[in-house]
């Protein structure tokens, strides 16, 4: 069993299973009954926390409100001021100066350095990560810690700021347009999540925003409830941007909502709620233009694999992907939508058998199948997989993609596929990438051996194609 | 699968109990999958019968009962994993007598290797592969994006078969060390 195929490993999964009989559970039905004996008969009682809860909630609670008090004045950037990297020249755009002066016992001092951080020799995780993105504007962004960095060019330079208010949702939400611009989206209190969801489960977000790098940042409510959603964002230009929600707690109770802000997102509108045929429309959101709004990575029997909004999200249809139909099922389920300009996009699609990439030259009109490279067909048809893991466009023709450590390139469009050496990287995949060019980039990466705590991936980069990889360190001390 | 089905609903008390009562067995056969630990199951279990008798109310009906219950046990039974997630992973390996590895031995390679994956990833594989349930039933039972499901099991698979390898690495020094 030195290479265990995926077909043996499920069977030997499925008899693993079998094998563990536990025996009579006469003993626990007994003593669970006698515990339920004790509780009173006859009423529904009123809601309560268990006792070791309480207790923990009590604690918690105590505890936050010490955090709030030492840290609750550098949430949001007041008195800390923003350090370019060393590299950096401060224009007056990216250099405002401090509202209030920094007070130098809180205000971490940065000990970035430029460039790429040489790998740790004790092999300790300081690269750990836990968000990798592509900024509008081009060029990636991460988030670090408690920092947001901008790697906007190919240059060595790296800038970054903390603490900014990282997105705490299940599945995060931020959106960085350029290394001013950037914005999240946040619990706000009130927010209950109980095992049940809704109609117990009480969502209220708060969109934090920043137009100075990061320096500072200001908050604006939703309006709205949403229990059990997801929450998608995406901004066209620093002033125009969408949001939508997708329940998947309970998509026949709730409905996918549609918010557009035309001021940076100091005020959001409900453009679009109860959107009919499609209450869980997906994960996924990119804004190809001012008004043309698309969606992606449903996983509810009624999302579509991909649907498109011309009217700035009033209205929606679904898109029909050459031979797989509109809807997602388990035969196939989106990935991702992306935008590089108005009129060229793509679609990831993991199937059962493949994974797809579909594209548009069009606007969308059109949509065509895209040649994978065929390691992903192999591993796809092989094994137990749902295809493609992650992918990234840097423009029409250069994409590059990635199974496990399998990372690829292309720079015809999908025509050739290269597939990279990919030295310097431990056991483990890619989860996510974001190139600034065809050989410069970034690699998020989920180690066999996760680390503990949030951030539980490390950042790597490559100059070379994905030909070797280098920890990128964390920025704060 | 449950061999008692109760068709009434679930308005009073004494049916919930009922209820409750009679999926333990399949429950413990289920924590037990997730935690490989008939103790800490039978723990589990408990809890989460007592944490679903807390919340009856808001048990609507006694056809969602299994679905209900089992979200309750499965949330329990990750909250252990975390825990354990956070404690260091001892593991004993014993070479096998005669040098080869017999049925037990490749079960006990098994447990290990699964207690080496994260806890979303133990839970998952035991869902798909313990309790045959299919993608959208984990996602019911676990809250999870049915994506999710799929990707983390796809990566769970991925990450066992990497596990394995490194369980035969660890034994073949353990023998190595013994000759």
């Amino acid at each position: 069993m030195s290479q265990t195929s995926a077909a043996d490993l499920e069977f030997a999964l499925r008899d693993h299973y079998r094998s563990m009989e536990v025996g009579s559970s006469r003993d626990l039905t007994e003593r669970v009954a006698v515990s339920l004996n004790r509780a009173p008969i006859g009423r529904w009682p009123a809601f309560r926390l268990p006792r070791r809860l309480a207790a923990g909630a009590a604690l918690a609670a105590a505890g936050l409100v010490v955090v709030a008090a030492v840290f609750g004045p550098l949430r949001y950037g007041q008195t800390v001021p923003f350090v370019p990297t060393e590299t950096a020249t401060p224009t007056a755009g990216s250099t405002p100066t401090p509202a209030v002066a920094p007070t130098p016992t809180a205000s971490p001092q940065p000990s970035i350095t430029p460039g790429m951080a040489t790998p740790n020799p004790l092999g300790l995780a300081s690269n750990r990560a836990s968000a990798l993105g592509r900024m509008r504007s081009g060029g990636a962004w991460a988030a670090q810690g408690d920092a947001l960095c901008t790697m906007p060019d190919t240059s060595t330079q790296r800038t970054c700021v903390w603490p900014w208010p990282a997105s705490d949702l299940a599945l995060p939400a931020a959106y960085v347009q350029d290394s001013n611009h950037a914005w999240s989206v946040t619990l706000a209190p009130g927010t209950v999540s109980s095992l049940f969801g809704p109609p117990l489960d009480h969502q209220s977000l708060v969109v934090n925003r920043t137009a100075d790098g990061g320096f500072t940042w200001q908050k604006a409510d939703v309006p709205g409830d949403y229990p059990g959603s997801t929450v998608a964002l995406s901004f066209v230009d620093p002033d125009h941007g969408f949001i939508v929600t997708s329940p998947y707690m309970a998509p026949l109770l709730a409905s996918s909502t549609i918010l557009a802000t035309s001021d940076g997102g100091a005020t959001w509108n409900v453009v679009a709620a109860n959107i009919p045929d499609n209450p869980f429309l997906g994960d996924a959101l990119a804004v190809s233009d001012a008004t043309t709004l698309w969606v992606a990575d449903g996983t509810s029997y009624s999302s579509p694999l991909l649907a498109v909004s011309r009217d700035g999200g009033k209205n929606w249809t679904d898109v029909r992907l050459p031979g797989l139909g509109t809807q997602y099922s388990e035969q196939a389920a989106s990935r991702s939508v992306t935008f590089v300009d108005p009129s060229t996009g793509f679609v990831t699609v993991s199937t059962s058998s493949n994974a797809e990439v579909f594209g548009t030259t069009d606007g969308g009109l059109t949509w065509t199948r895209k040649n994978m490279p065929s390691r992903f067909g192999v591993l796809a048809g092989a094994d137990f997989t749902y295809g493609l893991d992650v992918a990234d466009f840097v423009d029409a023709d250069h994409w590059v993609a990635a199974v496990g450590t399998a990372f690829q390139s292309t720079a015809d469009a999908g025509k050739t596929w290269q597939l990279a050496a990919n030295a310097g990287l431990p056991r483990g995949a890619f989860v996510a990438l974001a190139f600034q060019d065809a050989t410069h980039g970034f690699g998020l990466f989920e180690p066999y051996v996760a680390p503990l705590g949030t951030d539980r991936y490390l950042l790597y980069q490559t100059e070379n194609g994905g030909d070797s990889w280098e920890a990128v360190d964390g920025a704060q001390p | 699968m449950l061999d008692v089905t109760i068709e009434a609903k679930a308005r009073t008390d004494g049916d919930v109990r009922s209820l409750l009562l009679a999926r333990l067995p399949e429950a413990r056969k289920l924590a037990n999958w997730i935690l490989h630990d008939p103790i800490a199951a039978e723990d589990a279990v408990q809890e989460a019968a007592l944490l679903a008798w807390d919340r009856r109310r808001s048990l609507r009906d006694a056809a969602s009962a299994d679905a209900w219950f089992n979200r309750i046990l499965v949330n329990v039974c990750r909250g252990e994993l975390r825990r354990r997630a956070r404690r260091p992973l001892i593991v004993e390996i014993e070479p096998a007598e005669d040098g080869t590895h017999g049925a037990l031995a490749i079960r006990d390679e098994l447990t290990r290797a699964i207690r080496r994956l994260v806890p979303d990833e133990q839970l998952l594989l035991a869902l798909r592969y313990g309790r045959d349930l299919t993608v959208p039933a984990i996602a019911a039972a676990t809250g999870m994006p049915e994506g999710t499901v799929k990707s983390r099991l796809h990566s769970g698979l991925e990450h066992l078969r990497a596990a394995l390898e490194a369980e035969r690495r660890a034994e073949r020094r353990v023998e190595e060390s013994i000759r």
